[in-house]
């Protein structure tokens, strides 16, 4: 394993000091019939207003690892006898539930994925803050309220004053996320562990959220332990990087050096999982229109008390045959709405909807039936999209029973083998049931059993946006190999600009409701003509230059 | 096509956690012994549970000798409790009652045309008697008669069970998919049914009923009115299930594939549902039974010649009889077993199905 040499990072030239430092840390969780090494044997150190980027897959153990610091890994977890953890030269006795009461929040504190479930939504933000305050320090209620509001000034949240005396809920899940720094911050800690701290947001928010952390840092030499499965950020925010796999630190070393010149074939292999480039050029021009919508207008709600929400306004959309077109926007854009009402699983109030020149923005349920096998959809979540109770089988059979494709049970089965292995999976899994596999696995029977009745246009809703990146790129190359070779067309709904990039031949970018762009996407992205555009971008594509 | 050996259907790994319970093991084990007290329960009875005998006896001590297992019948000495004024009783001198195995007795009627003259335990003689939990205010043997009862207690919870899992099923699958004025209406009826004050009902319905009703058609109207009354919280629950399932990606996705609504139903619905129901189905037996004694209690048990511990519960209403003869509540130790078996048995299910 390299160790680190010293270097002067660009965000904080100052002296190097030593804060914490992490020796053989290892974690096993009994489960049923057995343990799981969820972290075996690892080794870092943490200076003074450094950011170390701890990047690894869902399981690697990188969550488990900063928990062991914090010494909340749970009941069902045990740590290694050998394990220690020093903090300024002091050994933190991390199996004291009582000693690491103090440590918690006072010299390490932490930031969590989900802002929307870590703060309370019973107690005001103010309330809230001053607990932390006052968990650790006896302060008077009324200089802890003071405190909390120069934190939240110090967060950059517009109005602190007022904002002490509102709940969670009257909050976006960025301001959230900035109150939960705060939060951390209130006691002055040495060490910032923020796990996954924008993986819920927008890419927007989410650049501003990293800039706050990193601004903080700066101002206060703040260590920060970075969690993160996003190369990106790691490339622009972090100075040091550890990648885990499987349980252990592969690979650690200065941020930059590690990923432009990695020694370690998996941090290669982690690092060209991250999609890149633009989807090859696609003649798309004497093919037929698929999917046509003029003027796609969605109402929510109207009824009885509920007031009127337009989730989607004046939609033009248009897909070619063979065509790859992506939708790309931020939560609540519209997408979703968007692409549920194209495929007639929505209801549209408005506008023209037609599939292969044949109208069909009025036909009922049932009159939509013999299209459903050319116009077919893959949902975002892989874990609800596939019922629990059926099996493989089950599961890609039922598009080809209900539609009267293939008239003897061998030849239906010849054609579900086809589609899992058009999907990538192997053969021998028919009689399994969706619990069995992964999510990507899960992801790729949902192509399976969509692509089994052999549609013209496919329908993606986020498809790999709960997936890793390793994962997330061989689904893409299943994806522009079934394009490639059936003449198979995308809408593709992302929001994640450069996966988009990698597979979309054009491309709509949404906003509350609207499109407010539409083009090739080499022109979009290159060109953006509006600043919304240009600023999602920027956030997606952002590297900081050193 | 190659079929993996490891591949588990969702019973067998239901059934694997299940067995993970020993509570629900052991519920499980009392269960299989119950429905067995249901076929045979007149075999396994020691004597003829309409026999009578001297009122009130007390239970008798069982002992072992050289010649294998007897009983001792308690007998009067005469004098009486000075404060109580009840007669005192002592076993000495008392007779011994043998008891065999495969003993014989006058023929007696198991299961519909079935008759047998033989019991798995009985005195070695007809006509003698022994309570292993004393006998009731008309001298009949109260083990035996709790012995027959599980048959007409539990086949009446069982009944009315099935009847409001069906019912309440059906309802809550309609209005939780049907959505609309359906749903509004049925649930409407069932705030009705939730709001209705329903041991008023009972007393009500005990006393208007005829007591020349025959037993049959007075079952009947037990087992209506219960299974009327009790659907309705299920049926909610369902509903609500339905609800949150019919908006579930896969049923989306069953939609796009071209699915109609029965086979979203039959193929989607109902089996997630299904779950659910077992669960409550082992938990809301149990409350019937306890219903069950707990209106016999109250007077509206089942009539004679039926037997059902409610019925049996029925004599402990007479305050002086239980502080005299507090034996007479034993009845309750067969409603008891009965009910915690099933508990644990739904427990265990409920934990074993629940992962999902």
């Amino acid at each position: 394993m390299p160790l680190e040499t010293p270097y002067v990072t660009p965000s904080i030239p100052t002296e190097r000091q030593r804060l914490l430092e992490a020796r053989d840390i290892a974690v096993a969780f009994s489960i049923e019939g057995g343990t799981v090494e969820a972290v075996r044997g690892v080794d870092f150190h943490i200076d003074r207003g450094e950011t170390l980027a701890l990047v690894g897959e869902s399981g690697s153990g990188k969550s488990v690892t900063a928990r062991a610091l914090m010494g909340l890994l749970g009941r069902k977890a045990r740590l290694s006898p050998s394990a220690r953890v020093t903090l300024d030269g002091q050994d933190l006795r991390v199996r004291d539930e009582r000693k690491m009461r103090d440590v918690r929040g006072r010299a390490i504190a932490m930031v969590f994925q989900e802002p929307m479930s870590s703060l309370n939504p019973l107690h005001t933000v103010g309330g809230q803050i001053v607990e932390a305050i006052q968990a650790h320090a006896r302060v008077p209620t009324r200089e802890a309220r003071t405190r909390a509001c120069e934190l939240l000034a110090e967060v950059r949240l517009p109005n602190p004053e007022a904002l002490l005396d509102r709940y969670p809920h009257e909050l976006s899940g960025g301001q959230r996320q900035r109150v939960m720094i705060a939060m951390a911050l209130s006691n002055k800690p040495a060490l910032l562990i923020a796990d996954e701290p924008t993986t819920a947001l927008d890419v927007r928010v989410q650049a501003e959220i990293l800039e706050l952390i990193r601004d903080l840092q700066s101002r206060y030499n703040l260590a920060v332990l970075l969690i993160t499965h996003d190369l990106t950020v790691v490339r622009s925010y972090s100075d040091r990087i550890a990648v885990m796999r499987q349980g252990l630190i592969v690979e650690t070393g200065p941020t930059t050096a590690v990923l432009d010149a990695p020694t370690h074939p998996y941090t290669l292999q982690l690092r060209d999982a991250e999609p890149s480039g633009y989807a090859e050029d696609v003649d798309v021009e004497g093919q037929p229109v698929l999917l046509e919508a003029r003027g796609v207008r969605i109402v929510y709600g109207g009824r009885a008390k509920s007031p009127a929400f337009v989730a989607v306004e004046a939609a033009d959309v248009c897909v070619r045959r063979g065509e790859a077109v992506g939708i790309v926007g931020e939560s609540g854009s519209g997408k979703t709405s968007l692409a549920l009402a194209l495929t007639r699983l929505a209801a549209i109030t408005a506008g023209e909807v037609s599939f292969d020149g044949l109208r069909i923005e009025a036909l009922s349920r049932r009159e939509m039936r013999p299209l459903r096998t050319r116009l077919q959809i893959v949902l975002q979540d892989p874990f609800s999209s596939l019922n629990p109770r059926l099996s493989v089988q089950a599961l890609i059979e039922e598009g080809l029973i209900v539609n009267r494709i293939g008239h003897t049970a061998s030849e239906r089965l010849e054609k579900v083998c086809k589609a899992l292995g058009d999907a990538g999976l192997p053969q021998d899994i028919l009689h399994r049931f969706p619990h069995e596999f992964s999510g990507g696995q899960r992801q790729r029977l949902s192509i399976a059993r969509a692509i089994a009745v052999e549609p013209d246009l496919l329908v993606l809703d986020e498809p790999t946006s709960a997936l890793d990146l390793s994962v997330q790129a061989k689904i893409l190359e299943t994806l522009k190999d079934l394009q490639q070779r059936r003449g198979l067309g995308y809408l593709f709904i992302s929001h994640d600009l450069r996966v988009v990039r990698a597979l979309c031949q054009r491309i709509i970018v949404m906003r509350d409701g609207v499109i407010v762009e539409s083009g090739p996407t080499r022109d979009v992205l290159e060109n953006p003509q509006s600043e919304y555009t240009a600023r999602l971008v920027k956030a997606a594509f952002q590297v900081r230059h050193t | 096509m190659k079929t993996d050996e490891k591949t588990q259907t969702y019973g067998r790994l239901v059934w694997r956690r299940f067995r993970r319970s020993w509570l629900g093991m052991a519920g499980l084990v009392v269960l299989m012994g119950l429905a067995v007290v249901v076929v045979l329960g007149p075999f396994l009875a020691p004597m003829n549970p309409d026999a009578r005998y001297a009122p009130y006896q007390t239970p008798s001590r069982i002992g072992v000798d050289s010649d294998g297992f007897y009983a001792l019948n308690a007998m009067p000495t005469g004098r009486d409790d000075p404060v109580t004024l009840q007669p005192l009783l002592s076993f000495t001198g008392a007779e011994k009652v043998r008891l065999t195995l495969w003993a014989r007795t006058e023929p007696y009627r198991l299961l519909g045309p079935i008759t047998l003259d033989r019991r798995l335990i009985g005195t070695s003689r007809i006509g003698q008697r022994a309570h292993l939990l004393g006998a009731d205010r008309f001298g009949r043997d109260i083990f035996s008669r709790g012995l027959v009862a599980t048959r007409v207690s539990l086949l009446l919870a069982l009944t009315v069970v099935t009847l409001t899992t069906l019912t309440g099923l059906l309802v809550g699958a309609t209005a939780g998919y049907m959505g609309g004025a359906v749903d509004r209406w049925l649930q409407r009826l069932v705030d009705v049914l939730l709001a209705f004050p329903q041991l008023p009902l009972y007393l009500t319905l005990g006393a208007l009923i005829p007591v020349t009703v025959s037993s049959g058609l007075f079952v009947a109207i037990l087992i209506a009115t219960l299974s009327v009354l009790g659907w309705a919280g299920l049926s909610r629950e369902i509903r609500g299930k339905t609800l949150m399932l019919a908006r579930m990606d896969y049923v989306r996705a069953a939609i796009a594939m071209g699915a109609d609504d029965r086979r979203i139903i039959l193929h989607h619905i109902a089996p997630n549902l299904m779950s659910h129901v077992l669960v409550s189905f082992t938990l809301t037996l149990p409350t019937i039974v306890l219903l069950e004694s707990f209106l016999g209690f109250l007077g509206l048990a089942v009539k004679p010649p039926m037997i059902s511990w409610g019925l049996m519960l029925q004599d402990v209403s007479g305050y002086s009889a239980i502080g005299s003869y507090p034996f007479i509540l034993s009845p309750v130790i067969f409603v008891f077993v009965t009910v915690f078996a099933f508990n644990a048995v739904g427990d265990a299910l409920r934990d074993a199905v629940d992962p999902y």
